[in-house]
């Protein structure tokens, strides 16, 4: 610490004495694995539903190919988006390692919500973010307007600290053939657009806080859509 | 993880448990919520185990994991925290819990980020460099947080600390 350092000792054992006399803890050891536990259950269970809503859509749409060429009609096969972004973004400090349970397969895309509403906090899309960006994995989901938007689109929102960016984060993905939302492009914002494997098009955005200097991941928004892509 | 590992991640849990909820205590003002960020961490810490490379840094990622929940949660609009300029009043005689009391209470007045840098650097003992990294932000920010912190902290402490402003 720079100069001052009687003052500066003074308030590092002030500090010390504050904090000095915790009650007895409220959490143990167990407790803690129950709950990592837990988290790792639900997020396996997110994405074996997704999985397997999305192996129906695709079952479903590799019989009405069937049907339609029997018929003589023409099909077109949904360009896949590249699995070249399939890999996680992951912080520098983490080594990947094979996780406990694998993201959505690249070609098994999450694709369409059911429901009459998009939510804006899809727990499925949760789950993928998490996988392709652990950096917000702990982020607080953000505040959003209780408007019901249909069309079986998928969104999550959420509060993201960069280093010391912070501001809103939003991936939002439009079922085929649904119209995307209009996002503005101004300054204090980086959005980039991506079509997904099951031919719907993510859209991630990153807005800046007001006081926080930047956007945070700024830089990595198209990087992100596109390692999105091929997930949904 | 396999059983080693659980008994690995168990000591550390030992260990650091009571110096994460001191932390965590400092930054929020409230042993519950404490207690709840410090577990938030730890379990955070649980899942990400395997993927840590350097374990001499487990300290570092717990660190920024906790302060970043705690920033993050002091903006959510139920529990968005307003600097005041008002002395917190102490309802005890005993001095130096008197003073405990006071710093706590002056504490929750320092914007959250400002807040943070005061608590790394005082309780934990870190440096300038090593309060940047944990923050994820530069060595100039971290000398502008902590003049401003330390200002709003003697702002509401006076001199009940002794003359803090050399400090820094």
């Amino acid at each position: 610490m720079n100069g001052g350092p009687n003052a500066d000792e003074r308030l590092a054992a002030a500090f010390r004495a504050a904090a000095d006399t915790p009650p007895e803890a409220g959490f143990s050891a167990d407790d803690v694995r129950r709950e990592s536990h837990r988290i790792g259950r639900r997020n396996r269970n997110l994405l074996v539903g997704g999985v397997a809503a999305a192996a129906i859509v695709l079952a479903g749409g590799v019989s009405t190919g069937v049907l339609l060429a029997r018929s003589g009609g023409e099909t077109s096969a949904a360009a896949p988006a590249s699995d070249a972004g399939a890999r996680s973004l992951g912080a520098p400090e983490m080594a990947r390692e094979a996780p406990a349970v694998p993201p959505t397969p690249v070609g098994v895309p999450l694709g369409p919500a059911a429901g009459d509403c998009v939510n804006p906090q899809d727990p499925e899309l949760r789950a993928v973010v998490d996988e392709v960006l652990p950096e917000v994995a702990t982020a607080s989901p953000a505040p959003t307007t209780m408007i019901c938007r249909p069309g079986g689109g998928r969104e999550v929102n959420l509060q993201v600290a960069d280093g010391e960016l912070t501001g809103l984060f939003s991936v939002v993905y439009t079922a085929p053939g649904e119209e995307p939302s209009q996002t503005a492009s101004a300054v204090g914002w980086a959005t980039a657009e991506v079509s997904t494997a099951s031919g719907g098009l993510v859209t991630v955005t990153s807005r800046a806080e007001s006081d926080s200097g930047g956007v945070p991941f700024g830089d990595r928004v198209p990087e992100i859509a596109s390692a999105l892509a091929p997930h949904l | 993880m396999d059983d080693a590992e659980e008994a690995a991640f168990a000591e550390y849990f030992r260990a650091r448990r009571d110096t994460v909820r001191r932390t965590a205590y400092l930054l929020c003002g409230d042993w519950h919520r404490a207690d709840d960020h410090a577990q938030s961490a730890f379990v955070a810490l649980h899942r990400h185990w395997r993927r840590i490379r350097d374990h001499q840094a487990l300290d570092a990622w717990v660190r920024r994991t906790l302060v970043r929940a705690v920033v993050d949660e002091s903006r959510r609009p139920w529990r968005r925290e307003r600097s005041t300029d008002r002395t917190p009043e102490t309802s005890t005689s005993e001095p130096d819990v008197a003073t405990r009391t006071t710093l706590v209470a002056a504490l929750r007045s320092v914007p959250p980020r400002q807040r943070a840098v005061l608590v790394l650097r005082y309780l934990e003992g870190l440096d300038v460099a090593g309060t940047a990294a944990a923050l994820g932000c530069s060595e100039g920010t971290v000398k502008s947080q902590t003049a401003h912190g330390l200002a709003a902290l003697r702002a509401v402490l006076g001199d009940s600390l002794g003359d803090l402003r050399e400090a820094g």
